[in-house]
């Protein structure tokens, strides 16, 4: 169902400030997937999509794949709603992928299930996403501090050792901080692998010059 | 939400993104951003209760795009 609410300036016309009241935000432009109850499953506003567009990570298909998240994430709530133990596990993985529940809370949701190879894969690359998201938004509202920053790269590096990244929006931050900590050390692995992360998420236009510095790091390294 | 009717509003709003409102006043711009092919090619609705209404009664969710008339 698609809805459009046009804020103007026009004098003598009393506007609503609708997406204030939603969101607590107003940055136009902003797009919500809501529930018929007017509950939001999906925010994306414009940081997000200026950012997402400009290194190509928002396209018809990447925006239709999140929809079909909150769809089966609605679908199987109701699964769940009416008794349906089966659906449990895919609810909560769905939960966590739209931001529903914290990492926290989906290991306590899953806490004794039996799953097969192939969901252990999808629900560590899922909750390696979700952690990203998290430390990303918690540096950039801290206003990218220091101490933010450092205990974001402490997260990610984390990540980074386990061996699931994430390919979520904030990939390509998550790569800055692994790149920083990498040229810092000089681990010329985690310079080469945070390269390719760095240039496969869109990171050219955006840290053309860390790029080039690890590119150097690495050189020297070979040396 | 119909899928082609959803993709065509997404493309639209994401093609809107680069164009400007033209025009002096603010009546002008308005018109101007009403008369973008991302509101004329989709069946939006404009009024959020009706929204929500609709996407109840047809057990769908809502693409809610919020945009203004007076900058892009």
């Amino acid at each position: 169902m698609p809805f459009l609410h046009v804020t103007t300036r026009i004098e003598g016309r009393k506007d609503d400030d609708l997406l204030a009241r939603m969101t607590g935000g107003s940055l136009y432009p902003t797009v919500l997937i809501l529930e018929a109850d007017g509950a939001t499953l999906l925010k994306l506003d414009r940081p997000f999509l200026s950012g997402a567009l400009s290194t190509g990570r928002l396209s018809a298909a990447s925006f239709a794949r999140r929809l079909d998240v909150c769809e089966r994430y609605v679908a199987l709530r109701a699964r769940v709603d009416e008794g349906d133990a089966s659906a449990k596990l895919c609810f909560s993985v769905r939960a966590l992928e739209i931001g529903k529940i914290d990492a926290a809370e989906f290991g306590r949701a899953i806490a004794g299930a039996d799953l097969t190879p192939e969901l252990k894969k999808r629900i560590a690359q899922v909750r390696a996403n979700a952690v990203c998201e998290a430390v990303v938004a918690k540096m950039r509202s801290s206003g990218m501090v220091p101490e933010a920053q450092r205990a974001a790269a402490d997260e990610c590096l984390k990540l980074y050792e386990a061996g699931t990244h994430p390919n979520s929006d904030s990939a390509d931050m998550y790569w800055w901080l692994v790149a920083d900590h990498a040229k810092t050390t000089g681990n010329a692995e985690m310079i080469e692998r945070s390269l390719e992360g760095l240039e496969a998420t869109g990171g050219r236009e955006r840290f053309g010059p860390l790029l080039d510095e690890l590119r150097k790091a690495l050189d020297a390294r070979a040396k | 939400m119909d899928a082609r009717n959803l993709r065509a509003a997404v493309l639209a709003a994401v093609a809107a993104l680069s164009s400007a409102a033209h025009g002096g006043g603010q009546e002008d711009k308005l018109r101007s951003k009403l008369s973008q092919p991302f509101v004329e090619n989709v069946e939006w609705v404009t009024d959020y209760k009706e929204a929500l209404r609709r996407a109840k009664e047809e057990r769908k969710l809502v693409f809610a795009y919020f945009t203004r008339s007076y900058y892009p």
